[in-house]
């Protein structure tokens, strides 16, 4: 369970939340994210991925709220999760509250499963299937890596090589 | 104030054993199951709680205005029915209830009769047709946190509607039941049980309205939907009691093998509406439309909490709340998909917008997804905000006043939904009547 808060005080204040959650076997890896607006033209952006393999299950579970008296705050809101096994399992639970004077909120996920054809198409240039795997489920995940320090987003996509061993078939 | 004695109180409200006696006094002569039921049912609504502020179906609610003190079961007043035409549209039947109990009817063409189509009420289908209502009234779980209000449903529920189309049959003309309530405090539980027959088609427009005296009312309706295999049904259900009304509504959709049902709510009355719907999708090729439409002003509250459950592959659900909201008035939709195991190659949208046109209005939403099987294209999406200012720019340097480009927006906001319906008759009559109310 991890879910970071992060309370905007100050005007125009910017809070942003990156995540990413792997669930193997037996793991259930309930995380996601807390924005509390508390000043004018605050705006924040959480985008969690999670990514369920083998019995392995990945929860987001976020909090918006914007109280009554501000005015023109932002929230954006993004959650994908891939399932890489028939009996992975993900879920979702964000709250959203809003209220009072010209706000934008938008909430946005989507489930998804790794595509047979791109599996398909990498091993017919020689990659076996785990390798493919990998490659994408490192894909998933690469535009947030990208953002990451290069030392660090190596050693990411190290450690999901290392996790997904196995996984396939 | 010992917080024990007001929990008590609260139990049972108006509702209390000798009210109940006296209901099942006034009943006419019934199957015996069904007494049980209801008396098992009364039992069950005593017992249950209140909903308490931890519960997750009950977040965001205001629960303090929840009351079930101040009301009366209504003596049997016909004139209430007299005072509404709500919408003009050609209907194939129609069956209106005043106070909980038929008031008139316009019975089926012979044709469709002949070839067995029943619109009854549910106390005749009860002698009658014992066997589907037995069947389907009332048989889905309460799910969504209402069990408490859903068993004094069941407790009180005099009378109802009762249509069954039977195998093959169509009927093109909506059937329309109309549920109507008068007098102070008065507290009603209208039904509608649907049962689609194999490839059979329906529409069925469930209105619910009060009195010109726009006293407060208490009203607890349900809806049970079941489509067989390979049926289309369409139900319409338009809410719109007085501004003092405390409402629920509780919806449970059935859908077979390669049916179709399409369910649009329109929410504009009450001073506190709960609207629940669960949708089962129980075998391959199975969809169900969910779509709803809230216009909230003044102080109202709606609360919306849904509920999709594939259990079987190759389903599908498309679910689209659209709410509007002005003045302080307060909206709250949670929905959740559910994916079972093995619901492999499952479609589920589900999405929730909010335009709020004031400042003190607000809106709460919970999405959520439980996905246990992968290969399923699962998405939701919930917006909340104001009305895009460029469009309302746009539409001012043609020409056209602030507000009436507002209206436009608005309208345009709703449209989304309303091009979802398949027939342009009803199309009309309901963008007529929100208009009506967006105007008043």
């Amino acid at each position: 369970m991890k879910y970071p808060g992060v309370v905007l005080k100050g005007r125009k204040a910017r809070g942003e939340v990156l995540s990413i959650a792997l669930a193997n076997d037996g793991q259930h890896q309930d995380t996601g994210a807390k924005m509390v607006h508390a000043a004018d033209e605050t705006t924040s952006n959480i985008i969690a991925k999670s990514i369920s393999v083998g019995q392995g299950r990945s929860t987001y579970r976020g909090v918006v709220h914007i109280p009554k008296h501000l005015k023109g705050c932002k929230n954006n809101t993004e959650c994908d999760a891939l399932l890489i096994n028939t009996n992975s399992r993900t879920d979702t639970y964000p709250a959203i509250s809003v209220r009072g004077d010209r706000h934008a909120v938008q909430h946005e996920a989507s489930v998804s499963k790794v595509s047979e054809d791109q599996i398909f198409y990498m091993q017919s240039r020689g990659l076996t299937e785990g390798q493919a795997m990998s490659l994408s489920v490192n894909g998933f995940i690469n535009d947030l890596a990208r953002q990451f320090p290069m030392e660090y987003s190596v050693e990411l996509k190290r450690l999901i090589d290392l996790e997904m061993e196995g996984s396939v078939g | 104030m010992s917080s024990v004695s007001t929990e008590t109180k609260s139990l049972t409200g108006s509702f209390t054993a000798e009210v109940f006696a006296a209901h099942l006094a006034s009943l006419p002569p019934l199957p015996q199951w069904w007494l049980d039921r209801k008396c098992a049912a009364y039992e069950k609504f005593a017992s249950l709680p209140m909903p308490a502020a931890t519960d997750e179906t009950w977040r965001f609610s205001n629960r303090s205005t929840l009351t079930l003190d101040g009301f009366r079961l209504p003596a049997s007043d016909a004139s209430a029915a007299k005072l509404h035409s709500p919408i003009g549209i050609k209907k194939a039947a129609k069956l209106v209830f005043a106070n909980g109990r038929l008031d008139s009817r316009e019975p089926l063409a012979t044709e469709l009769a002949q070839r067995g189509v029943i619109v009854d009420t549910l106390q005749h289908a009860l002698t009658q047709h014992a066997d589907l209502v037995r069947e389907h009234l009332l048989a889905q779980p309460p799910k969504l946190g209402s069990a408490k209000f859903a068993a004094l449903h069941e407790a009180f529920l005099i009378d109802g509607a009762f249509i069954h189309v039977p195998k093959g049959v169509e009927v093109e003309r909506p059937i329309g039941v109309f549920s109507y309530a008068a007098g102070a405090g008065a507290a009603v539980f209208p039904h509608t049980l649907v049962v689609a027959g194999e490839n059979s088609k329906v529409t069925v427009v469930d209105y619910f309205g009060s009195a010109a005296d726009k006293s407060a009312h208490f009203a607890v309706g349900a809806n049970d939907l079941y489509a067989s295999h390979g049926s289309q049904l369409t139900y319409i259900g338009k809410q719109d009691w007085s501004l003092k009304t405390l409402s629920f509504q509780l919806n449970s959709t059935v859908v077979r093998r390669d049916a179709r049902v399409q369910s649009l709510n329109l929410h504009l009355g009450a001073r506190q509406a709960r609207h629940e719907s669960l949708s089962q999708l129980q075998a391959p090729g199975a969809f169900s439309e969910m779509l709803a439409l809230t216009v909230a002003h003044d102080a109202q509250e709606f609360d919306q909490r849904t509920l999709q459950i594939h259990q079987a592959p190759n389903t599908k659900s498309d679910l689209l709340y659209k709410n509007a909201l002005r003045d302080r008035a307060k909206t709250i939709f949670s929905g959740l998909i559910v994916v079972d195991p093995d619901a492999q190659k499952t479609d589920a949208y589900q999405s929730n917008r909010n335009l709020m046109l004031s400042d003190d209005c607000e809106a709460s939403s919970l999405p959520g997804l439980e996905i246990q099987a992968n290969d399923v294209r699962c998405t939701h999406g919930a917006t909340t905000s104001r009305i895009d200012p460029e469009q309302e720019f746009y539409l001012q340097s043609r020409g056209i006043a602030k507000d009436a480009a507002d209206e436009l927006l608005t309208f345009g906001f709703f449209e989304d939904v309303l091009n979802r319906l398949a027939s342009d008759e009803l199309h009309a009559a309901l963008r007529a009547l929100i208009q009506s109310k967006f105007k008043k």
